[in-house]
Parts: C-alpha cells; sequence; structure tokens
C-alpha cells in the first residue's frame, strides 16, 4: 500500500535535563540494539508515569501521541530468573542462578529481592601460574548473595526491528544491600610442616564460607516480548567489605586487615509478570 | 431376358430391406448409448465416481431419451459438480432448474433452490445472477424451509435497491432465524429502520448482529460493519461521545479504520474537541495514506483552525488541500473522458492499480484506491477469483470431460461469468468514480469560499456559523478514539516529523483557541 515509507529514526531526547538519564540513554544506546536498516527501524523513548505527572508529557509538542501505556507495571509482581556472571575475575569464572522477585507500586519504582548461587571454575591462568611458577593466587570465590532494593525506572522506549515489528523495553537503576557469601577453599595453602627453627605450621583451615554486608548498585533494562513476559538484563556492582584474614592460611598469625571487593555482575534472564 | 429382369427386382428389394435395416440399426445405436450413459452415470454417481459420472450426466443431459431423463440428467450434472466442489459450475445447472419455476415437470426445483442457498452462504453467486434468478416470483409455498432464507433475503435485498423499504422490511422479516441468511437480514432491517427513523430500534438491530454473529471471517465482518453502524446512527442522533466509542472498536487492519477516523473526527468537530479532530486528520494527513481519498478533511481542519482563530493555519489547511487535489482534476477528468462507455477497461484499470502494475494517471490514484476498496470491486474481484480458480481446476478433468464437451460448456459459463461481472461492476465504479469528481469540484468551490470570506474579513460570521454542536464537558479523550479513563497508565511520544506505523490513530493536537474575545473557545491545553 504505502510500502517504503520512512517513518523512524534513531531519537536524541536532548532536551532531558537529568544526567541519570542521559546516562541512561547512553546505556540503552550502546545495547545490543537490532542490527538493521537505519533509515528503517530505529529507537524513541517516552517518559514515565512518575516524569510526565511532575511536568514531563512533552508539553511543548504541538503534536503528541497519547495512549494507553502497552506495558504497565504498577501493581504487578515481577518474577525472574536469570544467569549472573562475575566479570571482574581474573583467575576464576564465577556463575550464579539468580532469582529476583519485584513488586511495582508504580510505572517509576519497585522493591526488589534477589538471591543466587553458584559456584567457581578456576582459569588456565592460575593453574599455569602454580605448576610453571609456583605462585599460588588467593581467590574470592563468591558462592551466593542474596539482596533486597529498590529499583528505578526512568525510561520507556520502544525499538522497532526491521520487519516493523515494535519492542517495547525499559531501563533502570538498581540499588540494595544484601550479603554475599564467598567461599574460601584455602588451596594456595600448604599443608602442615616443621620448619627449620622447629616450629611447626598449622594446616590451612578447613574449606568453608563466610558471609559480608553488601551494597549494590546497578543498571538494566526489560524488553518486552508480551504483556506478561520481559526478557531482562542487569549490570550491577556488588560491593562489599572482607576481612583479609579469613582467606589466610594461618588466621591466628594473619594481620587482619579490612578490604574493599567488588564484583560486578552481568545478569541474563527472563521475567515474568502477574 | 426376362429371368434377367426378375432377378434384378429381386436384388433391389433385398437392397431396400438391408437399408431399412441399416437404418434401424443405426436409429438404435443412437439413442441407447444416451439411455446406458444416464444409467451409467447413476452408477458411477453411487460410487462416488463424480468425475466419471459429471461426463456421463452431461452426455445423457445432451441425448435424452425423454424430457424427464433430461431432467435427471441435469440434476444428477448438477449434483456431480457440487460434489467435485466446482460449486460455480454446479450453480449453473441449478439456476437453469429453478429459473424453470415450481410445477410438477420440474421436481428438483426446491432442491437446486436449497443447493443455491447453500453455495452462495458460502461462496457468493453474485447479485446479478440471483436477481435473474428471482426474476420470475415464487410462491412462498413452493420455497423450501432450507431455502426460505436465501429466498426473502434476496427479496428483501432487491427491494431495498428499488428504496422500496416496507416491502424490504417485510422480506427481512421473514428470513427464518436459523438460516445463514439471518444475521445478515437483521443488519438490512437495522439499516431499513434507521432510514425509517427508528433510531434505538435500528441500533438493537445491530448491537443483535454484533452478539450473534459468528466467529468466522464473514461474522468478523459483519460485526465490523454493524459497529460502523451504531456509530453512524449514534452521530445522527448527536450522542457523539457513544458513536466515538463504537468508531474506536473498528480494527486497524480493516478498511473501515480510516473511515472510522475520519467520521470520529466530525464527531469530535461537533463535540468542540478540536485537539482530537486535528489528531485524528493528523492520521489522515500521513504519508502511510497518500493515496486514501479523504478530501473533506483540509475542509474540516481549515474550519477546525478557524473555530480556533488560527488564520495562518486555515490557509495552509486550504493550499493543502489545493497542492493535494487540483492536479487530481485533470487526471480524473481525463480518466472519466477516456473510459466513459468503457466498463471493462475501466474495471482493469482498477485493477491494474490494485495489482501495483498501473503507472498511469498516477495522480488519480487516490480515487481509484478508493473505488478499489468498494464492495462492488470486491464482489466483482471475488466472482473473478473464484472462476479462474474453477477454469483452472477444470483443465485437471481432460479426457471424458474434453471429449464430451463439459470442459468446454463450463469454461464458456465461467468466463461468461467473469465478463458479466467485470462489465456490471465496472459500470458501476465508473459512476461512483464520477460522483468523487462531482464532490472533489464541490469541495474545491467551498475552499474558494473559505477563503473569498477570509479575504472579505467575514471569518466572525464565518465563526459564528461553526459553532455547531455542544461542547462535551464530561467526556474526555486521549489520543485517536480513547476515552480517557482515570487511574488509567498512558505513554505519551512527541510528534517530531517523522511517522511511526503503530501511532496512527492516536495523535492528539496541544494547542490553544487564538480568538482574543473568546478564550473558552478553544480545548484546555493539555490534558
Amino acid at each position: 500500500m504505502q510500502a517504503g515509507v520512512s517513518c523512524s529514526r534513531h531519537h536524541e531526547q536532548s532536551r532531558w535535563k537529568s544526567p541519570a538519564v542521559l546516562l541512561l540513554t547512553f546505556f540503552s544506546a550502546i545495547l545490543p540494539a537490532p542490527q538493521i536498516d537505519v533509515s528503517r527501524d530505529g529507537a524513541r523513548i517516552s517518559e514515565s508515569s512518575s516524569m510526565a505527572q511532575s511536568g514531563g508529557r512533552f508539553d511543548d509538542y504541538e503534536i503528541r501521541v497519547i495512549r494507553p501505556r502497552y506495558f504497565t507495571k504498577t501493581g504487578r509482581m515481577e518474577l525472574g530468573g536469570q544467569l549472573s556472571v562475575v566479570m571482574n575475575q581474573t583467575f576464576t569464572y564465577t556463575y550464579l542462578a539468580t532469582g529476583i522477585l519485584n513488586y511495582h507500586f508504580s510505572e517509576a519504582w519497585a522493591l526488589e529481592l534477589g538471591g543466587a548461587y553458584g559456584f567457581s571454575i578456576d582459569k588456565e591462568d592460575k593453574r599455569l601460574l602454580d605448576s610453571e611458577f609456583d605462585i599460588k593466587t588467593q581467590i574470592i570465590r563468591t558462592k551466593y548473595a542474596f539482596n533486597g532494593g529498590v529499583l528505578w525506572t526512568p525510561i520507556y522506549g520502544k525499538y522497532q526491528l526491521s520487519t516493523g515489528r515494535l519492542v517495547y523495553f525499559d531501563t533502570f537503576l538498581s540499588a540494595g544491600a544484601g550479603m554475599t557469601g564467598v567461599e574460601y577453599l584455602y588451596d594456595h595453602c600448604s599443608p602442615s610442616e616443621r620448619l627449620r627453627d622447629g616450629t611447626i605450621t598449622p594446616d590451612p583451615p578447613p574449606p568453608g564460607t563466610k558471609s559480608y554486608p553488601t551494597f549494590i548498585i546497578g543498571l538494566g533494562q526489560r524488553f518486552f516480548a508480551s504483556r506478561t513476559l520481559a526478557l531482562r538484563w542487569d549490570v550491577r556492582d556488588h560491593l562489599f567489605s572482607y576481612n583479609d584474614a579469613d582467606g589466610a592460611c594461618n588466621p591466628e598469625t594473619a594481620d587482619g586487615v579490612s578490604k574493599l571487593h567488588q564484583n560486578v555482575t552481568m545478569q541474563l534472564g527472563a521475567s515474568h509478570f502477574f | 431376358m426376362k429371368t434377367t429382369s426378375t432377378h434384378r427386382g429381386l436384388k433391389a428389394r433385398r437392397s431396400t430391406v438391408l437399408a431399412l435395416a441399416l437404418v434401424s440399426l443405426c436409429a438404435v445405436l443412437l439413442t441407447t448409448p444416451a439411455q446406458a450413459n444416464y444409467q451409467a452415470a447413476q452408477g458411477a454417481y453411487a460410487r462416488r465416481d463424480y468425475t466419471t459420472s459429471a461426463a456421463m450426466f452431461f452426455q445423457a443431459y445432451g441425448f435424452p431419451k425423454n424430457a424427464a431423463e433430461k431432467m435427471k440428467a441435469e440434476w444428477g450434472l448438477a449434483q456431480s459438480l457440487h460434489r467435485l466442489g466446482l460449486l460455480y459450475s454446479a450453480s449453473k445447472y441449478y439456476s437453469m432448474i429453478v429459473r424453470r419455476g415450481p410445477r410438477n415437470s420440474n421436481p428438483f426445483f426446491r432442491k437446486a433452490l436449497e443447493e443455491l442457498g447453500n453455495i452462495n452462504s458460502t461462496m457468493s453467486l453474485g447479485q446479478s445472477h440471483i436477481v435473474q434468478l428471482f426474476r420470475a416470483r415464487i410462491d412462498p409455498a413452493n420455497v423450501p424451509g432450507p431455502a426460505r432464507g436465501f429466498y426473502f433475503y434476496y427479496l428483501g435485498i432487491e427491494a431495498f435497491n428499488r428504496r422500496r423499504f416496507e416491502e424490504a422490511l417485510g422480506y427481512f422479516r421473514r428470513v427464518p432465524s436459523g438460516s445463514p441468511y439471518h444475521v445478515r437480514a437483521v443488519f438490512h432491517l437495522g439499516v431499513v429502520s434507521n432510514l425509517a427513523g427508528q433510531h434505538s430500534q435500528a441500533i438493537n438491530f445491530f448491537e443483535s448482529v454484533r452478539n450473534s454473529a459468528r466467529r468466522d471471517e464473514e461474522g468478523e465482518w459483519l460485526r465490523e460493519v454493524a459497529n460502523l453502524n451504531i456509530a453512524r446512527v449514534n452521530y445522527e442522533v448527536k450522542r457523539y461521545r457513544e458513536s466515538i466509542q463504537y468508531y474506536a472498536q473498528i480494527p486497524r487492519d480493516s478498511d473501515n479504520w480510516l473511515d472510522a477516523i475520519f467520521e470520529a473526527a466530525w464527531a469530535f468537530f461537533l463535540m468542540q474537541k478540536h485537539n482530537n479532530v486535528l489528531g485524528n486528520i493528523h492520521t489522515i494527513h500521513s504519508p502511510f495514506f497518500e493515496n486514501r481519498f479523504y478530501p473533506e478533511s483540509f475542509i474540516l481542519q481549515s474550519i477546525t483552525f478557524l473555530r480556533l482563530c488560527r488564520y495562518n493555519e486555515v490557509k495552509d489547511s486550504l493550499r493543502g488541500f489545493r497542492d493535494r487535489y487540483r492536479p487530481v482534476f485533470q487526471d480524473v477528468k481525463g480518466m472519466l473522458d477516456q473510459f466513459n462507455g468503457k466498463a471493462n477497461g475501466f474495471f482493469r484499470l482498477i485493477y491494474d492499480y490494485r495489482v501495483g502494475s498501473l503507472d498511469r494517471y498516477k495522480r488519480a490514484w487516490s480515487i481509484l484506491d478508493a473505488l478499489s476498496r468498494t464492495d462492488v470491486y470486491r464482489e466483482a474481484g471475488n466472482t473473478i477469483r473464484f472462476s479462474d480458480v474453477e477454469i483452472s481446476r477444470l483443465s485437471r478433468f481432460g479426457g471424458r470431460w474434453s471429449s464430451s464437451g463439459l470442459q468446454d460448456e463450463l469454461k464458456s459459463f465461467l468466463n461468461k461469468k467473469k465478463a458479466a461481472a467485470v462489465a456490471d461492476a465496472g459500470r458501476r465504479l465508473y459512476d461512483k468514480g464520477a460522483s468523487y469528481y462531482a464532490y472533489l469540484k464541490e469541495l474545491s468551490d467551498q475552499t474558494q469560499l473559505i477563503n473569498a470570506e477570509m479575504v472579505l474579513g467575514r471569518v466572525d460570521a464565518m465563526r459564528a456559523k461553526l459553532k455547531v454542536g455542544t461542547s462535551d464537558q464530561k467526556a474526555n479523550f486521549i489520543g485517536g478514539m480513547q476515552t480517557l479513563n482515570v487511574d488509567q497508565d498512558l505513554e505519551y511520544w512527541p510528534f517530531e516529523g517523522e511517522y511511526w506505523e503503530d501511532e496512527l490513530g492516536a495523535y492528539v493536537y496541544n494547542i490553544d483557541s487564538s480568538c482574543a474575545a473568546d478564550k473558552g473557545f478553544g480545548e484546555k491545553k493539555d490534558k
């Protein structure tokens, strides 16, 4: 009928004042947006209800589209499953099965509970350092994490694919607190031995897990596949302080210095809204 | 010599006897196959070998033993073709039976009428075909129960087309409730009631159609046009809010959707919801619909701006009409001149436009587009499509069908049916095209009138005339035809010069009245 009508381009919403919004727009842009013919496909960003109510609504525009929101979250629960990968580790891969439960009390704000449990696999580098150079590395192995927090969703937008199909998405920031469980294997420690001075070094402690209070910040996006299903990714920084002595081969002689540690996780999964 | 002559006489007598015997044998040979074919055809039909039975019945029909056998063969042929799924071909022979009318010498009349009703309920035979069928009045007592819906519905349609509405009402009411024609009859009862000024009753009939239409393609279409008609009745009785609520139920992928958007814009105008009027027109003027024929939208847009004292925008609207439709006049006139009296050619032109192979009369495409969306074109298109499908299927039945002449007979019938549909539709579409041209000229005159009044400074008088309808403060709408519901979560998108297909139909303007002395005349900005 009217084939070939160019109906979309990438939008820049430069009138936004909030640096946070601009930051999130940037992250939206670096997302794996569909690799498509730019002249036909694009993304549009709307304003969340909270912004709209505070005077957003594109008031300066002579023509607007106003319609019922495609995907509403207010008063709905979101139950999701994700695979989390800790990205900032040199010597191990850590994978965590993650569950999230959110309650959205408005389009912009939600409370979240989350939990993750997993395992770590040593990288080849660690084995080489040990076998070739006799360097034993002490590693923070994340075993589990659970947290509670709050989500703020300032961006609601849509992409148009080359097929003409629209995909709605939102972008959110998260902040919260919880506990991170670190597993200590003490595999860098030597077994008990008698030294030249006659003293006997103790055996390393038995493997165990210790928990540390954690603060979390992050950002993520949901892509709404239907009115009940969303694909979701999160990038989160889990910041916690641990006692150096907890991983020491001989805790009695260790200094016991507190150190900050960050786990930056990339989480991919799906959520069901009900 | 004598002996010789006697011998010759005997020889002559023997020759005469032999000749007589040969003639008798030939006569027997000529008559026996027909009888044998009919019996064999019955056998093949009983074995469900309809391909063979059709060919044999056709032979028996061509060379019958007697009149009774001819009729039986005709019925058998129609039934065989029907069983093979060649519905149009079967309808040829059923129709011949029906046209002879109910009489003792036509024993298959009732059954044939019933079968035609069944065929037409699944595949339209075409209005002209059915008019021919019922040209001679039939005593309703002779119409079998299952065919009564078909019979009375079409009598109703014929009376309706002749504007004999009372008579039409009588026929539509006699369509039995179990008939597949009942919902359509109720729909027409609604139309006739509305014409008689019985608006509430009309709405009741359309509501009944909405509730009882089947969940198939035809049922959905009926439901859609029932919604459209309820909207129009409400508009007529000045219940604009209700009208818009029904317009909003027309699905986006429907050919009627843009009509609903346009008609709802008028309803908004009469409710003094100017931002919604302009929003709906914004959809109609989008590049997605550049070939759609809504010239009146520019008039509505200009008078809406006039109401808001936005005179520059009024001029822009009038210029928009001129820029878009002035070039159309020349092409439409040339097109109508060329195809005057050439119905087939005109139909072909619309067909070429529809399939995208037309590269002439580009500036008249909006009118060709409108014509290609009419029921007339659609019905003729269906007849052509169904006929073509049957013609292509006929080639599968070669052999006996071609040697008996059945294949040629059916092909000839189907081609004539197509030709009749094209000629009839072409004529009616040409008339409609000419009426569009006249309509366009009338609108052009209106734009000139608005312009002239503005130039002469008679704006206030014009605005006073435009104070029709009443402002409905209770009715609040968001974009398009959606009512605003309390606690509804909304999404807002700015229009920055580019059109998104999903946003069509949801635009709303955000402007105030510029009238100095009439600040309250416009809508409140920002709902």
